[in-house]
């Protein structure tokens, strides 16, 4: 909950790790955070709040935040979204166009000046809500590893979850339905690193709202039925942490893809997944309720 | 007046291209391990495992300290971060650890990455030295790297075990006349040299365009003084990042968005491809940073306060010989963008050094050049600066002075700059005993009879001028 905003000095400090930058610095010599979020934010006159998109490499968070982005840009779910600053747009721009061509995006670098940000502020034009500030990085997923096996790995990663307003944990459904641990345990670890960083006693759970969404769940419809008794079923320890530890905690199913292809050659030992059409399914439920926990 | 320092005592005389005689012994300065050199290694790449997937730490030695492993994977390329996008790109990176140690990295495309999202795997592996190991190289990565792929072979590793044993190193004292002969061969004189200058500063600098970097890099390295090249951090052939807080990167081609991050950072810009902004000499956008003195990672680029106008300056020699000519391409400067910060060219802070430097190498005293910096460790700088500090007589009776130009007076806590001017002097005086009559020889002779040395360097240097200069004065036949 925002009290009184006091605007950052506009001169140095990083929004997200407050370390002290020249004025005409494009990003934090600290943690690489783009220091137009904090020009952005003093001409608001509003401090933004942090939606961290999370989840490890290869699960779909470029995909699903550049989708999520573009749904709000053409009014979803009566949202109204207006990017603020022309970089807020490119993610969303790169996801479109490729997928257009039948392609996945790039994978994301784990070097954090090659992130994308997207700066929207919006609101819910029915209820004729407030406008809330929101920021979304598009993290790479080598980079929350690596953040969680050994904290302060990369600060950008630790000063963003801890500045997180809600945060939205992406895994692999179509791993989990396959009999993969995997997905379970990279999010029980960096649920665990969530919980472990905001210092909360035995008693005080974490608040934080935390949609865990199931992606790729074209893989395994079931998820769409209940999700909730897909996670319990499928990925009992992170179940079992998210009653223990976490206080706002819902679970979704989403998809993007609706028909994959694969293409390899005989001379090559690697096989190109061919995205056919897209169908997307469950991508705004999540984002919706973390607004609604804002 | 000649302090009793024991020095090697083989001393070479050998003609070199000017008619001055070489005053380094065959030997000076190439290390002679007996020993194997370990070195702790490490892969980063991107595989898919039972554990895990995506870029990582894939393999590693024992030895390898927890700390390590992080900075090693701060600092690794990922996805698409080598500048040249073909199949056969490589790269070099070189920085020190926290714990102490140094890393030499070497990253190359490696096949597709495993999710086939478009782009190469980057496979990077990781040697990481003790200081005396490095030492053993003369401190120089080009070095290290090249024993690395001698160890290493021609094939990445991409299903190592997770625990992998030390890199034992080639020798480097075999290679090292091999290596002393090759350096600087076909490499640009002018570029080598102010990416010496700009680096013997202190300042971060970006290269864009130099036509094989690793050359332009290996002869950068080897003429500056040992003392600070474990100060530098460099990266070749990868993709400008902040976040790998390098001295010296070199890039193949421009690179806008490494413009724009440099922006406000005080770092050196020298483009000599031709096709970008800024001019062909050194520019930064404002103020200068030096780099701690303490040797301390550099840390955050800050600016300074700086920001008045400023006018390119050109360095005056200081020497008996003819002074060398300033620092070109051969090209007219480049026009600046209209809407660029005001740009200069960094005064030279080491010209009697520099000057040293451009004249042998121009007559072909490359080796002896190298033998010459490699020769000025730590220990020489800090022998100077405590003998400079502790005996004020030492100031008084060290008025050097050259046939024309007087020598700078050394002071009480001596920086490199004075150490290479006092060894720069006497290089310079050295070599002017071969076109010199009889009366200036006699006059350097005395002069430096009552020359007191403050390291163990200066000592040598002027023990064999004055054998030089006996020669001259002994009655021909």
């Amino acid at each position: 909950m925002t009290t009184s905003y006091a605007p950052p000095d506009i001169e140095t400090n990083c929004l997200i790790c407050g370390a002290s930058n020249p004025s005409d610095s494009i990003l934090c010599a600290e943690c690489s955070a783009p220091m137009s979020l904090v020009y952005d934010s003093v001409a608001q006159q509003r401090e933004p709040q942090i939606v961290s998109v999370i989840g490890e490499s290869n699960v779909g968070k470029t995909v699903y935040l550049g989708f999520l982005l573009d749904m709000l840009s053409q009014r979803a779910g009566d949202f109204e979204a207006i990017p603020k600053g022309a970089y807020s747009v490119d993610l969303q721009q790169t996801v479109i166009s490729h997928m257009a061509r039948r392609s996945f995006p790039p994978k994301t670098p784990m070097e954090a000046n090659q992130w994308y940000w997207a700066y929207y502020q919006l609101r819910q034009r029915a209820s004729a809500g407030k406008w809330v500030d929101l920021v979304m990085p598009d993290m790479a997923g080598e980079s929350l590893a690596a953040e969680v096996a050994t904290p302060k790995t990369f600060r950008v990663i630790n000063g963003l979850l801890q500045r997180s307003a809600g945060m939205i944990l992406l895994v692999d459904a179509a791993l989990a339905a396959n009999g993969s641990s995997q997905p379970d345990f990279f999010a029980l670890k960096m649920l665990s690193y969530i919980d472990a960083m905001r210092g909360a006693g035995r008693e005080q759970l974490v608040t934080t709202p935390t949609a865990i969404v199931l992606c790729k769940s074209d893989y395994c419809p079931e998820c769409f039925d209940n999700p909730r008794e897909f996670v319990a079923a499928n990925m009992n320890r992170l179940w079992n942490l998210c009653q223990s530890r976490f206080q706002s905690v819902e679970f979704f199913a989403c998809s993007v893809v609706g028909s994959l292809a694969y293409a390899t050659a005989p001379d090559q030992d690697y096989v190109i997944p061919i995205p056919l059409h897209t169908a997307l399914r469950g991508v705004l439920e999540p984002f919706e309720w973390i607004i609604e926990q804002l | 007046m000649i302090t009793s320092f024991h020095p090697d005592p083989i001393a070479v005389r050998t003609r070199s291209g000017d008619g001055g005689f070489s005053l380094l012994p065959s030997n000076f300065a190439l290390n002679r391990p007996t020993t194997p050199i370990y070195a702790e290694q490490a892969i980063f790449t991107s595989v898919r495992s039972q554990t895990g997937a995506g870029y990582r730490i894939i393999a590693a030695s024992g030895g390898l300290k927890p700390e390590e492993r992080q900075e090693i994977t701060q600092r690794s390329p990922s996805h698409a971060s080598l500048s040249d996008d073909s199949p056969t790109a490589e790269a070099l990176a070189v920085y020190s650890l926290r714990t102490g140690r140094y890393c030499v990295s070497w990253s190359r495309h490696a096949g597709v990455e495993h999710t086939a999202r478009g782009g190469y795997r980057v496979h990077t592996h990781v040697a990481v030295l003790e200081k005396t190991a490095y030492r053993d190289f003369d401190y120089h990565p080009v070095r290290v790297h090249s024993a690395v792929l001698d160890a290493l072979g021609p094939e990445p590793l991409l299903e190592p075990p997770a625990n992998l044993d030390p890199l034992v190193l080639p020798d480097p004292s075999a290679s090292a006349g091999r290596w002393l002969s090759a350096v600087g061969i076909g490499c640009d004189r002018d570029l080598v040299l102010q990416v010496a200058a700009v680096l013997l500063e202190g300042q971060p600098l970006v290269v864009v365009g130099a036509k094989d970097s690793i050359a332009t890099l290996d002869a950068a390295i080897a003429v500056l003084p040992l003392a600070i090249r474990t100060d530098i951090s460099i990266s070749v052939g990868m993709r400008f990042s902040p976040a790998r807080q390098t001295h010296l990167t070199l890039l193949a081609g421009d690179d806008p968005q490494a413009r724009q991050l440099t922006r406000g950072r005080n770092v050196h810009w020298l483009d000599v491809s031709g096709t970008g902004p800024s001019p062909a000499q050194p520019t930064h956008a404002t103020g200068l940073r030096t780099l701690p003195s303490n040797g301390s990672r550099p840390g955050v680029f800050r600016p300074s306060n700086d920001r008045r106008p400023i006018r390119p300056t050109i360095p005056t020699p200081t020497s008996t010989h003819a002074a060398t000519p300033p620092l070109t391409h051969g090209a007219t400067p480049a026009l600046t963008h209209p809407a660029a910060p005001v740009h200069r060219t960094p005064a030279a802070a080491f010209p009697a050094w520099l000057d040293l430097a451009r004249r042998w190498w121009t007559t072909g005293r490359r080796r002896d050049l190298c033998r010459l910096a490699a020769g000025i460790d730590a220990g020489v700088t800090a022998a100077t600066a405590k003998a400079l500090s502790q005996t004020p007589e030492a100031n008084a009776g060290t008025a050097l002075g050259t046939t024309t130009e007087a020598v700078p007076e050394a002071t009480p806590g001596a920086t490199l700059k004075q150490t290479l001017e006092r060894i720069a002097t006497i290089c310079n005086d050295a070599d002017s005993l071969a076109n010199a009559d009889y009366s200036t020889v006699q006059t350097l002779t005395a002069r430096y009879a009552g020359y007191a040395p403050v390291n163990p360097l200066e000592w040598e240097l002027v023990r064999r001028l004055l054998e030089l200069a006996q020669t001259h004065l002994r009655p021909r036949p």
